[in-house]
């Protein structure tokens, strides 16, 4: 399968797509994944008000939690990040987002980390593989 | 596309809508938790000063987790956001803090004995080691039973508290962090095992420099602080290992089994579900001695590492932002809500909209509030629309050191806007400051709090 059609059907669905058997780390394309796409939208509308449009900072939080600094290493996988955004953001009401669409943000998170190449996207299946190590 | 290209369209689509939200920064975060949050009934001209409705959780989404963010009741409790619970500051009434009204600073939702069985009192250790210690130990929770233990009155506060301030009184906007108003405060009495007695069972060797606070179980496994030895060594019977608050076990939220006490300082120091102590010639630098719990800003220096002290949890030298928080400072409180102007968000159940002002009913009334310091209240004042000071009373008892008092002022309530200010001085003669120099993380706000109140 190639990763064009990857993309057409990522964007097709709409939303979360499963890599079956590709390592997300390791896709190489042309265009961003629906998903990430998704999560830059919903982070600006949810998220970057607080963090900031570069995820460097914003009016109510200064650490860094995507991009150069970042301290997503912490949560030591995607899923331990995804599962944090799950219970606890957005900080005023978690409720405010679906698990798809934060599973979003924290791919649009990963790719602006350097963690997640352009094209691909995560799953709550292959998450917890995908390292938050700096390369 | 290009990388460049890739990351610019990003950019673009994050920055269009951010810049979508028209209602403009301040706004959105307000109308966010109005609306999401269902929020709390304005507070109706009752004669009495405004009360908070009961908190209406949020409605979970059905994809929701059925795990507890906080396992207490929380009801009464402020909800500034995620694991982040202030106290009702306008409903306290007692010297002695009810754990439903005890604020919750945690980092991460709290972690239970089910979600993490090595918090079960039989399976809980507590490593005690490092290379300025004679005898290494672990001990169990029954072992730290038996050792002699104390009891202490102590308030035990979050550094942020007062935070609103920096947004409502001193117009810096600049500050970022969760709302606390004043309720980041309460007294308990707590009992510990004190340092004393850890010190003479493992033996502190002579280049003892820092002792580390860690909690091996919480979130992310980044929780835990260090204090310098000769600061523990200072108090070291009345710094200690906490297993029990106000005659209870502790509470999940508040660190069950075994948290630390640093009566004094900020609860930051105070690491709780605490599982290792080590004590090292060496300085240590976790998250939140580096970027979190830090005075950033122009008159505060960053320090610098030596070459052999040890980082925690990917943080290293160039993390360390400025001076670590440490001991707090004198305050007081009306137990009236602060009128919210320019504060980025309003908490969830706060009991009052935007801008609105609670009421009083004209006539006689009774102003009540605390005031608290680490080396104990010696005098409250009081000053209404800038008449003056006088002394309030101060409600007996005053247990001193590391505890609150309550105050009580009569007041002639006319019809119409009133500002009441509170000022305390502790028993070394520090008094509140009008004002207090800017830090990014906005902590240890002392200044002296001002209470708009509509009298009807």
């Amino acid at each position: 399968m190639s990763i064009r059609i990857v993309t057409i059907v990522a964007a097709l669905a709409g939303s979360t797509l499963a890599l079956s058997g590709l390592d997300p780390q390791t896709v190489h394309a042309q265009a961003e994944s629906a998903q990430v796409s998704q999560g830059a939208q919903l982070y600006g509308q949810h998220c970057a008000l607080c963090h900031g449009a570069n995820g460097e900072g914003g009016a109510a939080f200064k650490t860094p939690i995507f991009g150069s600094g970042h301290q997503l290493s912490k949560f030591k996988t995607a899923l331990g990040l995804f599962e944090y955004n799950q219970q606890l953001m957005p900080f005023d009401n978690p409720a405010r987002l679906s698990d798809p669409e934060k599973l979003s943000v924290v791919a649009f998170q990963l790719r602006r980390s350097g963690l997640l190449a352009a094209g691909a996207s995560i799953d709550k299946g292959n998450a917890a593989a995908v390292s938050l190590k700096d390369k | 596309m290009s990388e460049k290209r890739l990351i610019e369209e990003q950019d673009r689509v994050v920055r269009d809508a951010l810049g979508a939200n028209r209602l403009g920064r301040r706004d959105f975060l307000n109308v966010a938790a109005w609306t999401a949050a269902g929020v709390a009934s304005a507070a109706a001209s009752t004669g009495a000063l405004a009360q908070t409705a009961p908190a209406t959780p949020a409605a979970a989404p059905a994809s929701a987790p059925p795990k507890r963010i906080i396992v207490k009741d929380d009801s009464q409790l402020i909800n500034i956001g995620a694991t982040v619970r202030t106290g009702p500051w306008h409903r306290f009434d007692s010297l002695v803090t009810p754990i439903e009204q005890f604020y919750v600073r945690n980092h991460y939702p709290t972690p239970t004995v089910d979600s993490h069985p090595q918090l079960r009192p039989e399976n809980w250790r507590l490593q005690i080691h490092g290379d300025s210690v004679e005898r290494p130990v672990t001990l169990t929770y029954e072992d730290l039973l038996r050792l002699p233990s104390r009891s202490i009155f102590a308030t035990m506060e979050c550094h942020g508290n007062g935070r609103t301030l920096f947004w409502e009184q001193q117009k810096m906007k600049n500050v970022a962090g969760g709302n606390w108003g004043m309720g980041a405060v309460g007294l308990a009495e707590w009992r510990y095992v004190p340092m004393s007695e850890i010190f003479n069972l493992v033996g502190l060797r002579a280049n003892a420099l820092e002792v580390l606070f860690w909690s091996g179980v919480d979130g992310a496994g980044d929780i835990g602080r260090p204090m310098p030895v000769r600061d523990i060594l200072d108090r070291q019977n009345d710094i200690g290992i906490a297993f029990r608050m106000n005659g209870q076990d502790l509470g999940p939220d508040h660190g069950f089994p075994v948290r630390m006490l640093v009566p004094g300082w900020g609860g930051a120091a105070s690491t709780k579900w605490v599982t290792e102590i080590k004590v090292s010639p060496n300085r240590f630098w976790t998250r939140l001695n580096t970027r979190g719990e830090v005075f950033i800003g122009p008159e505060y220096a960053v320090p610098t590492p030596g070459p052999n002290d040890e980082f925690r949890s990917g943080i290293t030298a160039k993390d360390i932002r400025g001076t670590p928080v440490g001991w707090m400072n004198v305050k007081s409180t009306l137990t009236v809500p602060l009128v919210l102007r320019d504060s980025p968000s309003i908490p969830a159940n706060y009991p009052l909209q935007k801008g609105q002002l609670p009421t009083v009913q004209v006539g006689q009334r009774l102003m009540t509030g605390y005031a608290w310091a680490p080396q104990g209240i010696r005098r409250v004042e009081y000053q209404i629309n800038g008449g003056g000071w006088t002394q309030a009373r101060i409600v007996e008892p005053n247990l001193g050191r590391y505890t609150w008092v309550r105050f009580d002022f009569p007041w002639v309530a006319s019809r119409g806007v009133h500002t009441i200010e509170t000022r305390a001085t502790d028993r070394a003669g520090n008094t509140q400051p009008a004002t207090v120099p800017f830090n990014e993380l906005g902590v240890s706000n002392n200044a002296i709090p001002r209470f708009e109140i509509q009298a009807v």
